[in-house]
């Protein structure tokens, strides 16, 4: 076979432009960017070959430098073109230079195709020497397929150039031999125009490798991601069939991933679970945006995202997060909380229960302080009029007396005394003396009366426990408050005719005696009656029944009347605290307060305690 | 005559009881008390006094500036430990000054407002029981 030599040469160069524009195309993509400099090389080898036609058409030392300095370069770019690997500066450029500057300098051919083919040599040297370098550092090393064809393609050129350099050497092949070829060179020449052809397969086999073990890294990656995180991860179709999960989700089942793969929701989940997550990846799937949901499985609390693939209509990604410990917490604030309301709600009753101890206090000092300064003067005035009776009767005597030795001289005094006797009406005056001081010492007594009254009521702010008679308690109370319930009701007392001693604090009991007569007094608007009941209705307790024919109390209101600040008089004109400290002390009592009422009817609050809420000390039994 | 010493600091108070104790028969039984008063509206001076002269009973209101009732007792007792001691208030609760009383020895308290025939016989009671305890110690002397 012997083909003419532009044939050949047109073989050579269209075969490396369509390769360089093949690897151009595939090198544009970003990907494939290491083609690009390829790409290049190649265009840059069927240049050097087109000039090499063109010897004949253009000047001699254009296309012989123009030539071999673009073969050159091509081997130098195919020596950059390994990522990864960067070549000398040296190796790679100066051998075009010596290349450019030889073939301008050297003009005798043999001496030039040999500095040409030496340098080519070594460039193929260097190329080999670089694909084994670099393909070593990867995993599979040169004897993949990929860096062994170059290897094998880069040996064969190799060794074609050596031997024509030896040829050269040795004087057999004639320099200018290009023109006058046989069967065997042409097969040498085809050859070698192959070989870039297989390098570059080679390297295309070799950037797939990479491409590939990259891809595997970023897979093992994320697999590592998938298989390590805590939350559940997976991945479902539009049918709800798990596709994937990862470990610590197949781990929430107790089974590994293998087991779960491709199986439906409802083969792994309770029917009620399965059902409420098939309906939000329905809605997923509907909407095409991510989905949210807590529940419950296994006595455990998820939250799970269905979340859509973008571009993929039948892929879902399943988060789930185990927010048990979470919501536990949660909960356990939440108590906290509510332990802290109570406390703070304790704290605010007991703080009105010491203010109201205070204010007691303070009123039983008052009282005390008062009744000293009160029965000094009723005192003293008391038995002032005692002195002033008898200083009396002894003037009454001794005007008597008087009055006889007078009428019996019958003398003209006898009838001034009797007119100053008529003028001062004398009789009127001595049978009224006994009422006069009679009444004065009563109204001295009512002033005693009421200074003891309130001692008795305040009983100095003590809380002592003490046997109490409950009629005098509430009769005691009646008398402080005076006024205030009879300027508004008239009192019905329904006594019991005999009520046991009640072994209780009298002074607390008496401020619920009060607190609950002046609510009733309150409650009636102009006049109505206050009913005061008492009873035994067991041989352990004592009930007390305070009734008015007052405006009520709405059912909405009932339940919260003995909380604390509930009032419903206007702002300022009540704490809110009667009958919460009402409450408070009968409760402290064992007994129980409770409230009856119909609206425009009246109310009606009953009193129930145990006739020994403590044990009494043994001394203070009733008499 | 038996000597009875007032002491309170409100002079219509003093006035009252004086005026008492000078109409109003004081009798125990068969025995009529005859009453020659004192009276004083300072504690420290009625002291002063009880120095000089000698008392059979004294009559103390409790609360008193300077000294209180029981104070007043107190150094009274040093001075002549035999007088019948009793205290004269309005105080609210008498509780409250019960131990105080009992360590001075004294167990004799009325109130303020007073009931005179009630006063009146406290005191003569008082007086008899002490003439029996005077006679009572001379016997058991002279033993």
């Amino acid at each position: 076979m012997s083909a003419d030599i532009p044939t050949l040469f047109l073989t050579a160069i269209t075969s490396s432009l369509v390769l360089s524009a093949a690897l151009g195309l595939v090198g544009s993509q970003k990907a494939m960017a290491d083609l690009r400099p390829w790409a290049l090389a190649l265009l840059l080898h069927a240049t050097g070959y087109a000039l090499f036609a063109l010897r004949g058409s253009v000047p001699l030392p254009v296309s012989v430098i123009g030539a071999n300095t673009a073969i050159a370069l091509f081997v130098a770019l195919w020596l950059v073109s390994f990522a990864g690997v960067t070549p000398s500066r040296w190796l790679v450029y100066l051998p075009v230079a010596i290349v450019a500057v030889g073939c301008a300098s050297i003009d005798d051919l043999p001496t030039r195709s040999m500095l040409v083919s030496t340098v080519l040599v070594f460039q193929e040297a260097s190329l080999i020497a670089l694909v084994l370098k670099c393909s070593r550092a990867e995993p599979g090393g040169w004897q993949r397929p990929g860096p062994l064809l170059m290897i094998v393609a880069l040996g064969i050129n190799l060794t074609i150039t050596l031997v024509r350099l030896i040829a050269l050497l040795a004087g057999v092949e004639n320099a200018g031999g290009l023109t006058t070829r046989g069967t065997f060179q042409t097969l040498i020449f085809l050859t070698g125009t192959l070989t870039p052809m297989l390098v570059s397969i080679g390297f295309m086999m070799l950037l797939w490798d990479r491409a590939r073990l990259r891809i595997e890294e970023q897979r093992q990656t994320l697999q590592a991601v998938f298989d390590n995180t805590e939350e559940t991860i997976g991945m479902v179709d539009a049918g709800g069939h798990l596709l994937t999960i990862n470990r610590a989700g197949a781990a929430r089942f107790g089974t590994t991933p293998e087991r779960l793969h491709h199986r439906h929701f409802n083969d792994f989940l309770p029917p009620d679970v399965a059902t409420r997550r098939l309906a939000l990846l329905a809605r997923t799937f509907a909407e095409g945006r991510r989905q949210t949901i807590e529940d419950d499985r296994a006595g455990h609390h998820y939250q799970l995202s269905f979340n859509p693939i973008p571009g993929k209509t039948d892929r879902a990604v399943v988060f789930a997060t185990d927010i048990t410990e979470r919501k536990r917490h949660d909960i356990e604030i939440a108590r906290r909380m509510e332990e802290l309301t109570a406390l703070n709600t304790t704290l605010a009753a007991t703080r009105e229960q010491l203010l109201h101890a205070e204010k007691r206090a303070a009123l039983g000092r008052l009282a005390a302080g008062l009744a000293h300064e009160i029965n000094n003067p009723v005192s003293f005035v008391q038995s002032n009029l005692g002195s002033l009776q008898g200083y009396v009767d002894d003037l009454l005597e001794i005007t008597d007396a008087c009055a006889q030795a007078i009428a019996a001289s019958n003398s003209a005094e006898c009838t001034r005394i009797a007119a100053l006797k008529a003028e001062n009406d004398y009789d009127y005056i001595r049978s009224d003396i006994p009422a006069l001081l009679t009444q004065s010492r009563q109204g001295l007594e009512r002033v005693h009366r009421v200074v003891l009254d309130l001692l008795d009521f305040a009983c100095e702010g003590r809380a002592e426990w003490d046997w109490a008679d409950l009629h005098h308690g509430l009769e005691v109370t009646l008398g402080v408050l005076g006024g205030r319930v009879s300027a508004k009701a008239s009192v019905v007392r329904r006594y019991a005719a005999t009520l046991p001693q009640v072994y209780c604090q009298p002074a607390q009991i008496h401020q619920v005696f009060m607190d609950l007569l002046q609510n009733a007094a309150q409650a009636i608007a102009e006049h109505g009656t206050i009913t005061i009941t008492t009873a035994q209705p067991d041989s352990q307790h004592v009930r007390i029944t305070i009734a008015d024919t007052g405006v009520g109390i709405p059912a909405d209101h009932l339940a919260h009347i003995f909380d604390p600040f509930f009032t419903t008089r206007p702002v300022g004109s009540g704490q809110g605290l009667g009958l919460a400290a009402a409450y408070g002390i009968v409760t402290a009592h064992v007994g129980t307060l409770v409230c009856r009422s119909e609206p425009g009817t009246g109310s009606e609050f009953e009193i129930t305690l145990p006739l020994e809420a403590a044990t009494p000390h043994p001394e203070e039994n009733p008499t | 005559m038996n000597r009875i010493l007032i002491v309170d600091d409100e002079p219509a108070v003093v006035a009252a009881l004086q005026r008492l104790l000078k109409t109003h028969p004081c009798r125990y039984g068969k025995l009529d008390y005859r009453l020659e008063v004192e009276t004083f509206n300072s504690p420290q001076q009625a002291l002063d006094r009880a120095r000089e002269a000698s008392f059979d009973l004294v009559l103390s209101d409790y609360h008193m500036p300077g000294m209180n009732g029981i104070e007043f007792l107190g150094a009274f007792r040093q001075l002549q430990p035999d007088a019948v001691r009793i205290v004269l208030s309005g105080l609210a609760d008498i509780d409250e000054i019960t131990p105080a009383l009992l360590d001075i020895d004294t167990r004799r308290f009325l109130p303020k407002p007073w009931n005179d025939s009630f006063l009146m016989a406290c005191i003569a009671e008082a007086l008899t029981l002490r003439e029996l305890e005077l006679e009572r110690r001379a016997k058991q002397a002279a033993q």
